[in-house]
């Protein structure tokens, strides 16, 4: 064979590690300015309120004797500068103050409250994909027919109503079979546990119904139009003339490759489910975080406030930089880049 | 012979009418606004009752005297709607328009200066980006005091960052175009470059966002409302969606007062989501071939027509 | 039948149209014939826009949707275009398998370049498992690749790389004939002759019937025994290399070869014959090269030309074909 010249592989471009290492450490060091900026805009935040945080507090039969005693707790009375000092210290060992409504440390009520949440964000969460995704994909094969304009609609449908009033149509629709609110029957008290499992499962249903509803239509979209342009891709071309049928080239070579910007549009919605799980458990009096975020706007009760702000955004961003860690998994381009 | 002006208006008029015709999306979207837009501004007009006026009992159901029923103080629902599509499409709009602003100029800057102030200008974007909306806009909300305009600037505070993300990277692809690239080498200054040869290719993109930003700005609005964050001295369709949430419309079994102000809520989201979307893919489109569908492409017998 | 054996591919009167937003239709491709032999080297030559690469994607089937084809394609003498997808994909990659423009992103980003040409071994039953390695590796090998490129992804490579390694897997099922659509544009010169290189003599050493579908007239004059020009979805003028190059019939051959001859890099975009092609979303009466034509006269306003055979196998779409009138 007439020997060929033979153009070897550029030089190793940087080792795959290095890549994975320095995209990681990016996403990292952007997290982290995230947080302390997010933190600082907290404590600023809040020592914005005219007045000060004490005095706006809503709790009632509170005297000015305890006014001032909530001052001097708070270090309201200290210069700025040495309270952005301390609360940093406090946030240092995990200290997020005291709630002004129930006395009880931050954390702890926060503590509950995750408990609480996830459990309805997950199963609404794993709902809104399993749906969305369904209708996504559906909808970018049929391209252009009915079910299309169908699936599209209904996506579309889902995502305009605000989740309030979802929750609300819910209740409407479902009332007499399942209970409107709470977390569990307040008289169920001497039943076995999986009488009261049961109980709890029955309002879980439509707070993660509605949580998954209002999510759907956003995934569906998504999904639909990421898979859309990934079938509109040269290689998916390629899949096709070398044989594969329809379901194979979209299983083997478009979702992997439509799974890159699902993820990111997805990390970029989380700050939408916050929002709707804050609406939502308000509508189903779910004490949650969304709840707690409610209750303590009523009450003005700023260290739960700041609290729990803290908490979403910092999840939030958690949730930012697990999604780059996928990414990192799904696009060998970012690992060797 | 008519005045160019008029003339090119005319024109433009039709252009848009065939373009509306080929998308039914834009067009549905297109009549929704519309109508909304129509309603908050003619809403006093239309106004049957007076929004404090007393008609009836608790909760009355609707009659033909009141089509959409009363509420808990008996007034008319439909009075309280029509008030509320004025405030809630009023933030909707300013909302939308004051952060398509500050995110196109953002956008612009960033895209077209680069170097540091591009990189500062994305990174604070960033950062805005990944916080979530709602909690930020509560605790703002929470220490401001309540007004309409402070609503507007709340949500606008929030909504610009993609918007300013979106220009960018259209400007980065501007930049490079022959004219300006030409435009610079004979030595136009910068603002004649950006206003001559920049901001008349992004205008579609601009109003594409203005008018998907309207749905998330009425969003916003009713969430804060419904958290009790709203101006408790005007009526918006979030705060009428609260106030029947607080105030039991769901176990009194008033429907009415309900469902009314979330669905215009939602067609109002919708119709901006449909037009918006549709004049983005106007403004930017796309080939868009699907190489794997469920359809083929057809087999037909040759026309005789067609035979040359 | 002459013959003692039917073409490998052979397509005969072939007409598609594709469907506009605005409700009308494109007529891409106008009654298109070819026909490609046992070890046959066929070149399709015209500017872009004159449906060369529609003729490719009609050849494998994958038109999109828009689309509707009529006529007939043969492969290895069985019917496949009235048969649809299920006909086409018993072919496809087996008998006939393509390699796309270098411009195209034809390789999966997300999956490695070893596993895109075993998965298509795996596919077709040619081998599994470290059998299917070894091909792959003897494959690479066979372009003049070293073989950790199956370890790499398609961003790794340079583009001459990825021409090849789409080569490579074109080779895969050891089909009887390849396709080729543009496989050197965006590749600068060197490059493109390598890669060229490595077509050519694969497919003498691997007697492969190749069509070549191009815009380079002088590489079609090298490397191809037949030559069809293409003009707003026709074929206006085929024949042999020679034929076409020192004896050409159709006004549109002889300048389409002027404009080259001062290009000569072959990678510039004819632009240098005036005036566009007509436009193919109403019909065309008449010829269709008329208003760029510098021989034209009033009948050919009417009339549309047909291939007429001006020797063994020479025709060109021409009134004046054979008649030996100058340019003016």
């Amino acid at each position: 064979m007439a020997a060929v010249v033979a153009t070897t592989p550029r030089a190793d471009t940087g080792s795959a590690l290095g890549g994975s290492v320095g995209y990681l450490a990016r996403r990292l060091a952007v997290a982290l300015v995230t947080v302390v900026v997010a933190i600082s805009a907290n404590f600023l935040l809040f020592r914005a309120v005219p007045g000060d945080a004490a005095s706006m507090v809503k709790v009632p039969g509170l005297s000015a004797a305890e006014r001032m005693q909530i001052r001097a707790d708070f270090g309201l009375d200290q210069p700025l500068g040495s309270q952005y000092l301390h609360y940093l210290g406090q946030l240092a060992h995990g200290n997020l103050g005291i709630s002004f409504e129930n006395r009880k440390p931050v954390t702890v009520n926060l503590w509950q409250a995750v408990a609480n949440t996830m459990p309805m964000v997950l199963l609404g969460t794993v709902f809104a994909l399993v749906a969305g995704m369904a209708t996504g994909l559906i909808a970018a094969w049929r391209r252009g027919t009915v079910l299309d304009a169908g699936g599209l609609g209904a996506a579309l449908a889902f995502y305009a109503m605000p989740a309030q009033w979802l929750g609300l149509m819910l209740i409407l629709l479902a009332a007499g079979h399942l209970p409107s609110g709470g977390i569990s029957d307040v008289f169920l008290t001497g039943a076995d546990w999986w009488a009261r499992a049961a109980d709890h499962v029955r309002h879980l249903l439509l707070p993660a119904l509605t949580f998954g509803l209002a999510s759907y239509g956003q995934y569906a979209v998504i999904i639909r139009t990421s898979m859309l342009e990934t079938l509109g891709e040269d290689y998916v071309l390629t899949a096709r003339a070398k044989g594969f049928s329809h379901w194979s080239v979209v299983r083997r070579h478009a979702l992997p490759n439509a799974m890159l910007p699902i993820t990111t549009l997805i990390a970029m919605s989380l700050g939408l489910l916050v929002s709707g799980a804050i609406l939502i458990e308000t509508v189903f009096s779910w004490p949650g975080v969304g709840l707690a975020v409610y209750d303590a706007v009523k009450a003005r009760d700023y260290p739960m406030l700041e609290g729990d702000f803290l908490l979403l955004t910092v999840s939030v961003i958690l949730c930012n930089l697990l999604a780059d860690l996928v990414y990192l998994r799904l696009d060998p381009r970012i690992r060797s880049a | 012979m008519p005045p160019t002006s008029s003339l090119n208006a005319a024109t433009a008029a039709r252009r848009w009418l065939t373009w509306l015709r080929q998308n039914p999306a834009a067009l549905i979207g297109g009549a929704l606004l519309t109508a909304f837009a129509v309603l908050a501004l003619f809403g006093p007009l239309l106004t049957p009752f007076g929004i404090d006026q007393r008609v009836g009992p608790v909760y009355g159901a609707p009659s033909p005297a009141h089509p959409l029923g009363l509420d808990d103080s008996g007034v008319d629902m439909l009075s309280l709607l029509i008030a509320g599509t004025r405030i809630s499409m009023l933030v909707g709009l300013a909302a939308s328009m004051v952060s398509v602003l500050v995110g196109g100029f953002v956008g612009v800057t960033a895209g077209y200066i680069g170097g540091w102030v591009d990189t500062a200008l994305m990174r604070i974007t960033d950062y805005f980006i990944v916080i979530p909306a709602l909690p930020l806009m509560i605790v703002v909300a929470t220490v401001w005091a309540p007004s309409v305009v402070h609503m507007v600037l709340i949500i606008a505070l929030l909504l610009w960052t993609s918007t300013a993300r979106l220009i960018r990277a259209q400007v980065l692809a501007l930049k490079e175009r022959v004219s300006v690239r030409r435009a610079r080498a004979i030595g136009a200054g910068h603002a004649r470059i950006v206003l001559r040869h920049i901001v008349p290719d992004i205008v579609g993109l601009l109003v594409a966002t203005t008018v998907l930003a309207v749905s998330v700005a009425v969003f916003f609005e009713a969430a804060l409302s419904f958290l009790g964050l709203g101006d408790p001295a005007t009526v918006s369709w979030g705060r009428l969606i609260q106030i029947a949430f607080e105030r039991t419309a769901i176990s009194s079994g008033a429907w009415w007062a309900i469902i009314p102000p979330g669905l215009c809520i939602a067609l109002v989201v919708l119709g901006s989501s449909l037009l918006g979307t549709a004049i983005q893919h106007a403004a930017n489109p796309k080939a868009g071939i699907a190489h794997v569908s469920s359809r083929t492409f057809r087999i037909r017998p040759v026309p005789e027509a067609s035979r040359d | 039948m002459t013959e003692s054996s039917s073409p490998l591919l052979e397509a005969s009167d072939l007409n598609v149209w594709f469907d506009l937003p605005d409700g009308g239709e494109l007529h891409a491709l106008r009654g298109v014939d070819l026909r490609v032999g046992s070890r046959e080297k066929l070149g399709i030559v015209g500017e872009s826009g004159c449906g060369k690469s529609t003729l490719l994607m009609t050849l494998m089937g994958l038109l999109p949707p828009s689309a509707s084809a009529s006529g007939s394609i043969r492969i290895s003498g069985q019917e496949v275009l009235a048969g649809g997808e299920r006909a086409f994909r018993t072919h496809r990659w087996k008998d006939i398998a393509v390699v796309f423009q270098g411009a195209m992103n034809a390789l999966n980003p997300v999956m490695r370049i070893g596993r895109q040409i075993t998965e298509v071994l795996e596919l077709h039953d040619v081998a599994t498992g470290p059998a299917a390695e070894a091909r792959a590796r003897d494959l690479v090998t066979l372009v003049g690749l070293p073989d950790v490129i199956l370890r790499r992804y398609n961003h790794e490579l340079s583009g001459g790389m990825r021409q090849r390694v789409s080569l490579a897997m074109a080779l895969a099922c050891e089909p009887q004939v390849l396709l080729a659509d543009e496989p050197t544009t965006a590749l600068d010169v060197m490059v493109a002759a390598q890669v060229l290189g490595v077509i050519d003599r694969l497919t003498r050493e691997l007697d492969l019937a190749l069509v070549l579908v191009t815009h380079d007239l002088p590489l079609v004059t090298r490397t191809c025994d037949r030559i069809q020009v293409m003009y707003a979805g026709k074929v206006v003028e085929t024949g042999t290399p020679a034929d076409v190059y020192h004896r050409s019939e159709h006004p549109y051959t002889r300048l389409l070869f002027a404009a080259t001859a001062d290009v000569h890099s072959g990678r510039e975009e004819l632009v240098s014959i005036a005036g566009s092609p007509p436009r193919l979303d109403e019909p065309v009466a008449g010829c269709a090269f008329l208003p760029r034509c510098p021989m034209a006269r009033e009948e050919c306003m009417t009339e549309a030309p047909q291939l007429l055979q001006v020797a063994s196998g020479h025709a060109a779409a021409c009134r004046f074909a054979g008649q030996k009138v100058r340019m003016s």
